[in-house]
């Protein structure tokens, strides 16, 4: 139990946030007691201006993590290697603790869907989506994390579930992962399987870092909106989550309907309130048992 | 490869043009058959570019109105799919597109060209703005050599209708003039606190702007301004015009 406990990976930060522009200038002027804020990377790869200025005065205050949302590693399409250099320049002057990106496709044939649009679990979509991972890594001279997406549709033509696929990924690309636990949640409510069940197929070594955020819950089918509070199911999941990796660098994801970030900051408090009150529950639980 | 590329092409076939071939291989739960669960990522498709469309060019939304904004959408994100990772380009070609398919209204193209240039100069490259007191510290004899370059963010935007001051009363949320042909042009530039700012040019200014541009220096540049102005007026008129645009953070040394 005690492994579990203790955070699989030096890499821990502690709980962050999204870094929006709403938020730009009060993070400058109030310092909010945020352990880390992640970036969306495409966001930053402008050639100056404001969200360039933003992003140096908060890196010389916090950590930054990169999260990139148009690799587009999926595709059948080559990478992208103007979008790569790009990206590693963003790197080299960042200096991000980690980067991730989606086990996803976006883009065919240079149109984009600026979606991140789910895989077919097959053998040949691993293989390709993991030469393409390696590929990525190769050139930007670093693991990446591989985030799972929501998804609202499966083909009929794939043979592993999600979790399998996700996990030969991360292992056979040698990345690690980032956990999104609303996107387990609500794929798991569309394709109707047991989010638990994945939790416990997944590999506490190679998750880094969790991600949270709310959905719009259309009764018959969810979609991950990132513009509601995280809700009590997406809670009692994450709590799952920790019970399962202990200690993860973890974050909530807002992207519309911004709110304060004071309302923010008091829904980050909610996860550290649970990750802590589930590891100190382990604890004892481990001590019970010694 | 096959599986995948043709998978994925359908896909794509459906999001831009509702190609259905997609639809047989996609299951079905109980409660949401495969057409609805793929309308779910064609809707959120039209959504995103719509959204991004109406952020990135609000007041020419505000200026035809949500009717024909959104049939303006509906087209423009028909017709041209986004080819670039960062929406923050897809709606670039939306003032030739204008230029094409509203040519009854030529003025809705360079309200959306404005908007575009807006758009480049929050976001183009930083430069070192010359410091305000330069040209106080600049030497007599080095001013025939000095030569400048403009701030990356500076751009001249040439218009034949009125549609700054269109742009200016919709910002401010108030009735815009009526359409006019009215020649004007203007500087659109970043400042040193970051903020995207423009002005009129009168067309001595656009001749000494260009002739910086071109790397001349202020010997070469006041030839340029006898094409303008008498000889006397030169001295005086480039002082004043050099240090307003230092000030105002347009200029950088080459």
């Amino acid at each position: 139990m005690e492994g579990q406990i203790k955070a699989v990976n030096d890499d821990y930060l502690g709980f962050g946030l999204g870094l929006r522009t709403d938020h730009f200038e009060e993070v400058l002027q109030t310092n909010p007691k945020v352990d880390w804020f992640e970036v969306i990377s495409e966001n930053f790869m402008v050639a100056g201006g404001k969200p360039r200025y933003y992003l140096q005065q908060v890196r010389e205050r916090y950590p930054i993590v990169m999260h990139g949302v148009s690799m587009s590693l999926g595709s059948t399409d080559p990478l992208d290697m103007d979008y790569l250099k790009r990206l590693k320049s963003l790197v080299d002057e960042v200096q991000p603790a980690w980067i991730s990106d989606h086990l996803c496709w976006s883009q065919l044939g240079g149109v984009n869907s600026h979606d991140l649009l789910p895989m077919p679990y097959t053998e040949e979509a691993l293989k390709h989506i993991v030469g393409n991972i390696k590929q990525a890594q190769d050139f930007l001279g670093r693991q990446m994390l591989i985030e799972n997406v929501s998804s609202y549709i499966s083909y009929r033509e794939s043979a592993m579930t999600e979790w399998e696929f996700y996990s030969a990924v991360v292992e056979e690309a040698d990345c690690l992962m980032l956990l999104d636990i609303n996107n387990i949640y609500v794929s798991a409510r569309n394709h109707h399987f047991d989010a638990e069940q994945y939790l416990a197929a997944i590999n506490p070594q190679r998750v880094r870092q969790m991600h949270l955020a709310g959905h719009s819950d259309y009764g018959d089918y969810i979609i991950d909106t990132h513009d509601h509070p995280v809700v009590d199911s997406v809670w009692q999941l994450y709590a799952k989550a920790i019970e399962r990796f202990g200690p993860v660098s973890t974050m909530i994801e807002r992207d519309d309907d911004i709110p304060a970030l004071s309302e923010l900051i008091e829904e980050l408090n909610q996860a550290r309130q649970i990750s802590a009150e589930t590891l100190a529950g382990l604890a004892i639980g481990s001590l019970a048992d010694g | 490869m096959a599986n995948l590329q043709e998978r994925q092409a359908q896909m794509m076939a459906f999001l831009l043009a509702g190609d259905d071939r997609i639809v047989e291989h996609i299951s079905s739960t109980e409660l949401v058959d495969g057409n609805q669960r793929l309308a779910i990522y064609s809707n959120g498709y039209r959504l995103r570019l719509k959204e991004t469309l109406a952020v990135d060019h609000d007041i020419l939304a505000s200026y035809m109105g949500d009717e024909a904004f959104d049939e303006l959408c509906n087209k423009f994100v028909e017709s041209c799919p986004s080819h670039n990772k960062s929406l923050r380009h897809f709606a670039e070609t939306l003032p030739e597109f204008l230029v094409e398919h509203y040519a009854q209204y030529p003025q809705l193209a360079e309200l959306a060209l404005f908007e575009r240039r807006l758009l480049f100069s929050f976001d183009a490259a930083d430069a070192e703005p010359l410091a305000n007191d330069f040209l106080q510290k600049l030497a007599p004899e080095d001013w025939p050599i000095c030569r400048f370059s403009w701030h990356p963010s500076l751009q001249i935007f040439d218009c034949q209708y009125n549609v700054v001051p269109i742009w200016q009363e919709l910002k401010q949320e108030q009735a815009p003039p009526a359409p006019l042909e009215q020649r004007s042009r203007w500087a659109i530039w970043r400042n040193a606190e970051r903020l995207t700012q423009f002005t009129s040019l009168m067309g001595v200014e656009i001749a000494l702007l260009q002739s910086l541009a071109n790397g001349d220096n202020l010997s070469h540049a006041c030839e340029q301004l006898l094409n303008y102005l008498s000889e006397e007026e030169i001295p005086s008129f480039l002082h004043s015009r050099l240090q307003s645009y230092i000030s105002n953070g347009m200029l950088c040394l080459v």
